[in-house]
Parts: structure tokens; sequence; C-alpha cells
């Protein structure tokens, strides 16, 4: 009855829906550039969609493309985590930035004193248990006192901006800069390989750190006990308590592995190359809310979560060309915004495109059943 | 007699299923028509067809000797169709006057006239003996009372064709009988009645024709006094059935489960929901916990398993004080078969093989020391209790649980706690919403469980059930015992008083 060769929609919806979430996405940022600068918008479309290469055929921006996936490839992982959990971590920017921060502070303290590897593991490592940390807070609120988790995780970004501004004022200032003090060469993330095959792009090991932290949260998810629990509490956590899950544990859990993976990119993007550094700023880390959209993209799947990472970078990436066609900063960051927005609404299009299968099918199996009839 | 309804080769299909297969049906005007089948048969499919909730994909219906096309419910209930759903439709706070003129209100300009309202509500009331406070509020009034809300609604918005989806499910001996006086009322004075429902008995004594309907065909439709139970059972099944089950005298050895003076507050009200309860559970006996739903059963439930925490009380298991222990740690030595399937019993997002794993995965052979799932084993053990247990689903153990029918979902739990092997089987209507074939096997299973000298602990709202499979019965009211009895030594109505609150046994707790 079935033919196991053919190809089976339902099986790949999550897939076509982020595809068509891409491309509603693209045709609404060409029209904003159409509209904005008609005269330049063609040009500009294509450098977009061309990750900039239209501009400049360079396998750069190829490396740029896998620095900018990075960190949010980590949130956005976190994001999925979190999601399948049940668990609503908007907290995303302010575990990343603690994890940034507290990097930064043991980079620039040991950075010259460790040796090469641990020099910037150590960091890392010191900057995942921070965001944890950070995270487990509302965590903990949620599960013993049922706070409102997005509610929590919100304000908790905001704390974290100025406590972090505070902090970094204390303890680890440049003041010409109004920003923290450099990360020694010892203590930055190597480019390695990467540098010569994208001609010195800022590409650096961080992806793989990010590629691997996405596969492992695939295993815990899919293949463990630890995951099992973590699903089954996001799908129905009445269910869970009578099967003797402690969801209490879960809640707790699920935001401290979301919010190291936070921290972890929020230390992999500030031991990077490019030298980038937490500025004495009113401003909330993007990354963090950039890996919701990674997380929608890809439809809550930590190994979909690398190729959303990807896109998004991409297109940040065709995005920096933009001011060269005569576009305003601020359109860059509107047409990302749209991307953004058209990713996050790729679930409710699988639910559409869902909806009308099933129709479909059973008018199918109408007509079947109807030439069956004929033909007995 | 003219035909009200004729339905022409009605078919509706779901994915995967025919639920309706060319049903061809003519209701009389004026009859009570039962409409009977094992879950999943087609007769809710075909009343929602009628009440306009399903379009089907092919055939027509006439109501009145005009082809209609119903397309949602506020169509059918112009065309003076009305139902009375298995989980009453109200709204919790109004009152009962409010409820029943709710979207068909009398109006006079933006004002709404309240007293032409409750004239009407009222006169329609005393019409049919349907007797009802306006002024109450539905979270005071009974479910007996409710279900006459739900009725005079329908009346009062003129519907002619009345609908009734297993209306005696949560009634008491007593309240089913002032329901049959009143459905024969209605149908006396010209409405039509398609009543669905799994009791023969029932059928038996009110209907004047019954539409026997078998895997979404219809089998056959007979006129009521012309048939026996037996015959009707055994037309539904497709093979003889039988209602009582067999089974041994019980040989109660010792105490397995023992709850002293339980104690229950409710959160909002403060009312005692459960009230200084103790009871024992010896190994090879059924216990039934019987009563009307809402007199604190579910809460002696919830508390014993865990779910709830108690206010006063001790819970004794296997000589273990477990009053304060967590719920894995009980579920070692309790299965249970929760009350609501969905709530609690399963993941319904989840496939089938994960929820038939939901209380083993952790166990040894299951996942491994690194914490790592074995998902051979976890296959492997969900393909033996489908094929033991006979719960069928589209794709086997792959199949996502919210896609199974309601009986497979409940087999499926039932298959996972029984293979527990716990020596307590807590077993909460375990057979809600099963057709005949199902609740049999299932009756059987609890017997053999007791058989097999475990302890069983039924709670249950059918007063046969509890009369048929239980060795010992305590009546629960208002969060009470009132009565600790043999179940071959009372007779239903007696039974009835107790649970009723009218009968109380002078000692109780044991």
């Amino acid at each position: 009855m079935t033919d196991k060769k053919k190809f089976d929609i339902t099986k790949h919806i999550g897939i076509i829906s982020s595809l068509i979430a891409i491309l509603a996405g693209m045709i609404v940022a060409f029209i904003i550039l159409m509209i904005s600068k008609p005269s330049n918008g063609v040009q500009a479309f294509l450098t977009l969609i061309s990750g900039g290469m239209y501009v400049r055929a360079d396998i750069v921006n190829l490396g740029n493309v896998l620095y900018y996936a990075t960190p949010i490839l980590c949130t956005g992982v976190a994001m999925c985590l979190a999601f399948q959990a049940g668990v609503f971590n908007i907290g995303g920017p302010g575990q990343y930035t603690t994890g940034a921060f507290v990097a930064i502070l043991a980079a620039v303290a040991w950075g010259q004193k460790l040796p090469a590897p641990l020099s910037f593991i150590i960091p890392i490592i010191l900057g995942m248990i921070m965001g944890a940390l950070w995270a487990a807070i509302p965590g903990i609120l949620k599960a013993y006192f049922n706070v409102n988790v997005i509610v929590s995780t919100t304000m908790f970004n905001y704390i974290c901006m100025y406590y972090i501004v505070y902090l970094v004022r204390m303890l680890c200032y440049d003041q010409l800069k109004g920003q923290t003090k450099p990360v020694v060469a010892n203590a930055k993330l190597p480019k390695g390989f990467l540098a010569g095959i994208t001609n010195n792009s800022s590409a650096d090991i961080g992806i793989f750190f990010a590629i691997v932290a996405a596969i492992i949260v695939w295993f815990i998810l899919e293949k463990t006990k630890l995951g099992y629990e973590l699903k089954a509490c996001g799908k129905n956590p009445e269910a869970s308590r009578y099967a003797g899950i402690k969801s209490k544990t879960t809640i707790v859990a699920s935001m401290l592995l979301s919010g190291a993976l936070c921290g972890l990119g929020g230390a992999l993007n500030h031991l990077s190359q490019a030298g980038v550094y937490i500025k004495v700023a009113e401003s909330i880390a993007a990354e963090g809310f950039t890996g919701i959209a990674v997380c929608c993209l890809a439809n809550n799947n930590p190994i979909g979560a690398i190729f959303g990472a990807l896109y998004m970078a991409y297109i940040t990436v065709g995005g920096q060309y933009m001011q060269l066609y005569g576009f305003q900063k601020e359109i860059v960051d509107v047409i990302t915004s749209v991307i953004v927005y058209f990713a996050a609404f790729s679930p409710f299009l699988g639910q559409f495109i869902e909806s009308r299968i099933s129709r479909k099918k059973v008018q199918k199996a109408n007509a079947e059943a109807k030439s069956e009839e004929v033909t007995q | 007699m003219e035909n009200i309804i004729e339905f022409h080769h009605i078919t509706k299909r779901f994915p995967g299923i025919i639920a309706c297969n060319d049903i061809s049906l003519d209701i009389r005007k004026g009859e009570i028509h039962a409409l009977l089948g094992e879950n999943g048969a087609g007769k809710s499919t075909l009343m929602s067809v009628l009440f306009g909730m399903y379009t089907p994909e092919a055939g027509t219906i006439k109501i009145r000797g005009q082809e209609v096309k119903i397309n949602n419910p506020r169509e059918a209930t112009n065309l003076g169709i009305g139902m009375v759903h298995q989980h009453f439709k109200l709204v919790q706070n109004f009152t009962v006057l409010q409820n029943i003129i709710l979207g068909a209100e009398t109006v006079n300009g933006p004002f709404l006239d309240m007293n032409t309202c409750r004239k009407d509500v009222v006169a329609l009331s005393e019409k049919y003996g349907l007797a009802i406070d306006p002024d109450a509020l539905i979270e005071n009034i009974t479910v007996g009372q409710q279900q006459r809300v739900e009725i005079l609604k329908m009346l009062y918005r003129k519907a002619e064709i009345l609908i009734f989806d297993e209306p005696t499910a949560v009634l008491t001996p007593q309240e089913i009988d002032e329901l049959m006086g009143i459905m024969k009322g209605l149908a006396a004075e010209g409405h039509t009645i398609l009543f669905i429902s799994h009791k023969l008995e029932e059928i038996k004594r009110i209907s004047d024709r019954v539409s026997i309907l078998r895997r979404g065909r219809l089998v056959k439709t007979l006129d009521a006094d012309k048939t026996t139970t037996q015959q009707m059972g055994e037309l539904m099944v497709g093979r003889e059935v039988s209602f009582h089950i067999e089974k041994g005298p019980a040989h109660p050895g010792e105490e397995v489960l023992r709850v002293e003076h339980m104690t229950v507050i409710s959160d909002e009200t403060k009312k005692k929901l459960v009230n200084d309860v103790s009871f024992s559970v010896r190994r090879g006996e059924i216990l039934a916990i019987a009563g009307i739903d809402g007199n604190g059963q579910s809460e002696i439930i919830y508390a014993l398993t865990g779910l709830i925490p108690m206010d006063e009380g001790k819970i004794v298991l296997n000589g273990e004080d477990i009053t304060k222990a967590p719920i894995r740690e009980r579920n070692m030595q309790m299965a249970h078969i929760p009350e609501d399937r969905h709530k609690f019993g399963l993941v319904l997002d989840y496939p089938l093989s994960y929820n038939l794993a939901l209380k083993n995965y952790f166990r040894e052979g299951f996942v491994n020391k690194a914490g790592i799932l074995n998902y051979p084993k976890i296959n492997e053990y969900a393909d033996q209790l489908i094929d033991e247990y006979d719960i069928r689903s589209g794709q086997g153990g792959v199949t996502m649980a919210r896609a199974m029918s309601g009986g497979n979902q409940q087999k499926a739990i039932v298959a996972r706690e029984i293979d527990q092997s716990c020596d307590l089987l807590v077993a909460v209507q375990p057979t809600r919403g099963l057709d005949v074939g199902a609740i049999e096997f299932i009756h059987k299973k609890l017997v053999e469980e007791r058989d097999k000298d475990k302890a069983v602990l039924l709670m249950s709202f059918e007063l046969d059930e509890v009369m048929d499979v239980a060795d010992r019965v305590i009546v629960i009211f208002e969060g009470e015992i009132m009565g600790n009895l043999d179940p071959k030594k009372v007779s239903i109505e007696e039974m009835g008083l107790y649970m009723a609150g009218v009968k109380r046994e002078a000692k109780v707790n044991d």
C-alpha cells in the first residue's frame, strides 16, 4: 500500500516551512529595498542574498559567515533545548553577556600565564558556568515559586545589562575606549587552518565548539534519559509528574544547560581574533534574541540550528555591504529584522501546511475509494 | 409515521480510517432512537455530522423532507437540532437562567429583557417537568441538574430534534430514572430524540428503535422491544459477549494498603474535600470506591498517588509509611491508571512506544549507566505490549499517541500499568468511554490481577462496573465514607441511596 520510495512531504514539513519563511522574508526585504532606494535596490538585493559575494567574490565572506554564525548558533541551540523542555527562556542576552564578561575577566587575568589551549578553554568554561548560574535563578524561581519564566528572564536581561556596565567599570575597564580591557593574543581563539582556507577571515575555531555543542545537545535530547524527561515535561508537565519525573529539577536543569550554551556563545564571540569587547553602553546583546529566530527556523532542532545560524550569519555579512549602495545603516537592520521576523513565523507555517496536507489526503482517499467502488 | 431525518449514504473519512461508511438511516418523528456501537464505530461522528461539526465527504441529509447542508452548529440550531454533549458546555460562574439564554437572549433595544426570558424559561421547565432554580450558579448545582440546564438550553432554542451523547454516564441510578422520564415526556410532546449509549439495559428500557453501528457501518436497525440486550451486544461487537465477569470468590490475604484518617482541604474554598477517610485494601481483593462524580473520590486518589498533598492522615503501603514519599517512590509499588488519560496518562505528542515506557524508561535495561536510552529495548517492549493487549494504532509503536483513538489510548495505559506488576493497582475509571469488548477485556485483566494475589483499588462512577467487578465497595458522599458494603448483598437502588447521601452506615471506617 505504501510506497517507501515516494517522497513523503509530511516528514519534511519543518524544512519546507523554514524555506518558505526564508523566501517570504527575502521578498519583503526586496520590497523594502526597492521602496527606500529604487535605483540601487536590485544590486543591493543581489548582494544581500549572495552573502556579500556579489560585491567581492572572495572566500573571506564565507569565512566571516562562520564567524558570525558562532555566537548565534550557541544561543540558538540554547533556545532549542529550553523550548523543547517547555521553558521559554527569553534571557539569552543576559546569559550571553554574563558568560562573555566572566570569560573576558578570566582571559585578561590569566591569559598570559596559562599555556595555549588552557588560556582560552578555562575562560570559556568559566563563562559557561556563569551563564548557567545566571539562568538558574529564573529557573529556580519558576520551579519553586512558579514565577513566569518569560517575565523573569526578560527582567534579568536588564538587570544584567546595568550590572555588567557597573562591573566592567569596577573590574576590567579600558577608560580610553569605554569598554573592557583587551584580551591578550594568547587567550584568543586561534584561527587554525581556517585562516588559510578563508583568506584570513575572522573565522576561528569557535565555530567547531558551537557545532560540537549543537551535536551534543541533539544527542542529549534524542538519545538520553535526561532528554526524554526534558521533552516529556515540555510536552505534558502533568503526565511527567504522574510518571514520577521531578519537574522542579527538570526546569532548573534545562535552564542551567540553556544558560551554559548562551554563556558559551558569549565567551566564544568575545575571545575571537576579531576583537569583540563589552561596551559600557545601555544595550542588550542582540545575539541572545537572534538565537530565538535561529531556533524557530530550525523548528527546535539543534542540528537544524546549525543551518539556521549559518543562514542568519550569511544575511548579516551581505547586509554589511548595503551601505555601499547608499542605504542607511538602519535599513540593513530593518531588513535583517524582517527576515528574523519571518523566520520566527516558520512554525506557524508548518502547522498551516500540515493541516492543508491532511485535508488533501482525505480528499485523495475519497477519490481512491470512489474509483475502487467503480471498479468493483 | 413520517421521517424527520433521513441520512442517505453518509460517508465521513479521517486520515487512515472511515468513521462513517455509507450510512443510510431514517429517524421517525417523535421516536426515541438509540445509536449503539463500540468506540470508533461512528456513532458520535454521525451525530457530529448532523449537528454540523463535520462535513461528510459523501451523502446527503434530509430534514423534514428537505435536503439540507449543515455547515456549523448554528445552522443545525436553526434547523431545530439541539445536542447535549457528554461534557457539558456551561459557564460555571453564570446562573442557570443566564446559561440557558446565553446567545439567544430576548432583547429590548440594547437591553436584556430578563423578565421575559425568565418567564419563558420557567414556563418551559414546568411544561417538561425539568425542575431547576433559575438563579443558582452552575458551579453549585449537581451534575444531574446541570444536565437539565443543557436540556432546557436546547428547548429554549426551539429544538425539535434532541441529540444526547451518553447522557447517563455521570448520573446516579435515581437521576437516570428521572432523565428517562424526562426523555419519554419530551418524545410524547413530539420531540425526536437521538440517544448515543453503550449501555444496553438503558437502550432497551427507553428507546423505540435502536441502530447498531460497527466499524463505521450500520449493522441493523431493530425495534427495541423485540430484541434482547444479548442480541444487541452481539451485533455491536460482532461476536458473543458476556456482560458479567466470571470470577471466583475473593481470597483476601494480608493488607497491602492502609489509609488512615485522610483529609484533603481545598486551597480555594477551604472545604474538606476528603474528610477523615480510612480504608484498607488487601491482597487478592478488589475494593471499589463508588460515588457520584465530584464527591472527593478523585482527591482521595490524587492524595494516595502523590499528585496532591494531604492535609492530615497517613498512608501505609506494604507496611511502609509513604505519606510524604515522592511520586516515583510510590510508583515502584503502586501502578496507577489515571482518571484523565490526556492530562496524566499520556504525553500525547510522544509516540506510543515512548508512552508505553513512561514508567520504565529509567529502569535497568531501558537505560544504561551513562544515561543513554536503549531504543531497541524500548521498541521491543512496546511491540510486546501492543501485541499482548491488542493496542491498535496506525503505524505501531511510532504512532503519535494523539493520533490514536480514545479506546486504544486507554488500552495503552492499562497495558503499561498492569505490566508494572506492582502489589497495588489503582484503577480510576479504567473503562471510561470504552466499548463492551474493551470493557470486558479490562475487567478480566483486573480480576486476573486480583487472582495473582495483587491488591486492586478501583474507583468508578459506573455503578454496574462497581457491582460487577468489586469484592467490596466503599461509597463516598461529600468527602466522607457512607458505607462499606458487599456488592453481593446490596441492590443497585440501595447503593444509589448511599451515593446520594440519604443512607449511612453507623460504623464505616475500618
